[in-house]
């Protein structure tokens, strides 16, 4: 177990750093430098002053360990606005996370974390309705639904729900902008476009699974003694059809994150993934992709690390050694 | 496992399948029954031959632009604009077929290559096993440990600069992007079927039978992909649609003068998508582009008995 547990840590720290690698690696083929005197409207004084501070004309590998080593100093790498004035790329990325509550980082985090919530909350209820009352009208209902659904993606549904909020519901902008408390308002709103389109994926796992577990003999035992349908259900079938579901976890976090950049994008939420986008619009911004991707890339590894962790614990048939 | 013979109804005859062309014709009569999907199938093939023929049905040129500025869809000083105008009098009708035209034929040309490299990469990793199977397996890992839509963003930023501007290195550079960040899943699919179909007793007799390598995977192994591929492909069409379309409403993909779906909806603000309703239609015909491929997907997985592996 503790062993398991090691090998993978080892793996995340591994499959980090070669990520690190090649998105620093990007860089190199990087077609706006990080001191374009054209793009940032930076004077050729002003531009060397730069590079000559942050080493920008040393070899690559030198220039690579220096943005690790930043890295690990909270920096990533610098930020040039227009006209020279430069941030960390952390703190224009990550926003004000030390102090104050300009913090990207976390309002990332518990968006996701409030779309997960939320995706599975509403999905596996509607999955375990539409098992257990198989072949019914309402049910074939869900089914259609949820098919109608996982055309969906959250791309379309955020700029539908967007025209719908403006031009049928007295012109709401659903775009909180900087502004905090409509976004933490508005939240469940966000939360329910990005998860809209998986809700009908786990739902249909979920029918599936707990489908195969009914039919199994030890389910018709429990009928035989005389168990209510509730109990056979709740107790003995859905313990063992979660297991699939939640090695499904790590196939969904990445849906997860598509989701959350394309509608941060459209409704220019204040979140890591804006910035993220914004690096590209606003003259591509070399060190904040490098340091987007590595931290999107840590997100999802954590996410599929603590998925295995729950499913070890989930499972104890499943045995790694 | 259950056996071919259990899925077949009463009604038509069990023979053994001795090539694949039977059991396509197979799938192609139990497809005729299968109502949603065949009315999927239609769908699809009308949306491919409108926007094909977009030239041709349309009164206007995509990029012709008149004195009609911003009008409902209806006639305007004796023309006809089905899909009404834009800011620039252009006619959307014709630049809504013309840009799925673009996004249809860059994502058919995107999958087409996404599966070359997951059938070369995959078969090569399931079949060869040891080294080139570890290597690979650890390549796989390390694409699916960056998200996706994030990488694509970048590689496109990177690729676009290099593009001359012309239409085919355009053209190129979205769908090489496409392909390149896409197909890793789906190799490990293949590898995974790969490594399956390597212990059938079929191909042991092949090759106790003196087969080379090539031979039998050539002969043996790919022709049993068929079906399994006929599903990817079709349910990784949706999803490279997409991902087009958000790079191009991004403005990271197809750019002016060409047009696609997403660069349609990309030129309208949400005050004015409010205002001009009509600006909306990319987002329908995407969603029925979207919902009948994955549709025809789902009925072709369970046509092709697949439903344990894709």
């Amino acid at each position: 177990m503790i062993r398991y547990v090691s090998q993978r840590l080892i793996f995340l720290v591994v499959t980090l750093l070669i990520v690190s690698f090649l998105a620093f690696a990007l860089l190199s083929v990087w077609p706006v430098k990080v001191t374009d005197q054209l793009e940032r409207n930076l004077t050729l004084q002003q531009a060397q002053l730069i590079e000559e501070k942050y080493g920008l004309h040393q070899p690559f590998w030198v220039q690579y360990a220096r943005w690790l080593r930043s890295c690990a100093a909270l920096q990533c790498g610098v930020y040039i606005f227009i006209a020279g004035a430069t941030e960390p790329v952390a703190k224009h990325l990550f926003g004000e996370c030390l102090f104050g509550l300009r913090c990207y980082a976390s309002s990332t985090l518990i968006l996701l974390m409030v779309t997960f919530l939320l995706t599975w909350v509403l999905a596996v209820p509607l999955g375990i309705y539409s098992a257990t009352h198989q072949g019914l009208r309402r049910e074939r209902a869900i089914a259609f639904l949820g098919y109608l659904w996982l055309g969906l993606p959250s791309f379309l549904l955020a700029i539908f729900v967007s025209w719908f909020a403006y031009s049928k519901l007295n012109n709401i902008t659903l775009a909180p902008g900087g502004h905090y408390v409509k976004f933490i308002h508005l939240m469940i709103v966000y939360a329910l476009i990005i998860g809209m389109a998986n809700v009908a994926v786990i739902m249909r796992h979920t029918r599936g699974s707990l489908l195969d577990i009914l039919g199994s003999d030890y389910i018709q035992a429990a009928r035989a003694k005389g168990l209510s349908e509730l109990r056979i259900v709740y107790k003995h079938a859905f313990k063992n059809a979660l297991n699939p579901l939640i090695s499904l976890f790590g196939s969904y976090l990445p849906l997860l994150f598509e989701g959350t950049l394309i509608t941060a994008s459209i409704f220019n939420l204040p979140i890591v993934e804006r910035q993220y986008w914004q690096a590209f619009s606003g003259g591509g911004q070399p060190y904040m992709v490098a340091t987007g991707l590595l931290f999107f890339s840590l997100l999802l590894l954590t996410g599929n690390f603590l998925a295995d962790l729950l499913l070890l614990w989930s499972n104890p048939r499943i045995r790694y050694d | 496992m259950t056996s071919p013979i259990e899925g077949y109804s009463e009604t038509e005859p069990v023979t053994a399948l001795k090539s694949s062309q039977r059991k396509g014709s197979l799938v192609w009569r139990r497809l005729k029954r299968n109502g949603l999907g065949l009315a999927a199938l239609t769908a699809i093939l009308l949306l491919v031959l409108t926007t094909g023929l977009a030239d041709w049905l349309s009164p206007h040129r995509y990029d012709a632009q008149s004195a009609c500025l911003s009008q409902p869809p209806g006639y305007c000083q004796g023309q006809l604009f089905l899909f009404g105008t834009d800011q620039l009098g252009q006619d959307l009708f014709a630049r809504t077929l013309k840009g799925g035209q673009t996004t249809l034929f860059i994502a058919f040309s995107a999958v087409l290559i996404n599966l070359l490299l997951a059938i070369l990469l995959g078969s090569l990793s399931g079949y060869l096993a040891g080294m080139v199977d570890f290597i690979l397996q650890r390549i796989v890992e390390i694409l699916m440990a960056i998200p996706r839509l994030a990488l694509l963003m970048a590689v496109a930023y990177i690729i676009e600069s290099y593009t001359k501007g012309d239409y085919w290195s355009v053209y190129l550079g979205i769908v090489g992007v496409l392909a390149l960040v896409n197909w890793a899943p789906q190799a490990r699919i293949v590898r995974g079927r790969v490594l399956a179909l390597r212990e059938e007793e079929y191909i042991m007799a092949a090759r106790a039978g003196g087969a080379g390598d090539l031979h039998i995977m050539l002969k043996h192994i790919l022709p049993n992909l068929t079906g399994l591929l006929i599903v990817m492909a079709t349910l990784a069409l949706p999803d490279i649609i997409i991902l087009e379309s958000i790079l191009s409403f991004l403005g990271l993909g197809v750019q002016e003068p060409w047009i696609s779906w997403g660069l349609l909806l990309q030129q309208e603000t949400i005050p004015n998508l409010a205002q001009f309703w009509w600006y909306l239609s990319p987002v329908f015909l995407l969603f029925l582009t979207i919902t009948a491929l994955s549709f025809l997907g789902d009925a072709l997985r369970d046509l092709f008995d697949l439903k344990a592996q894709a």
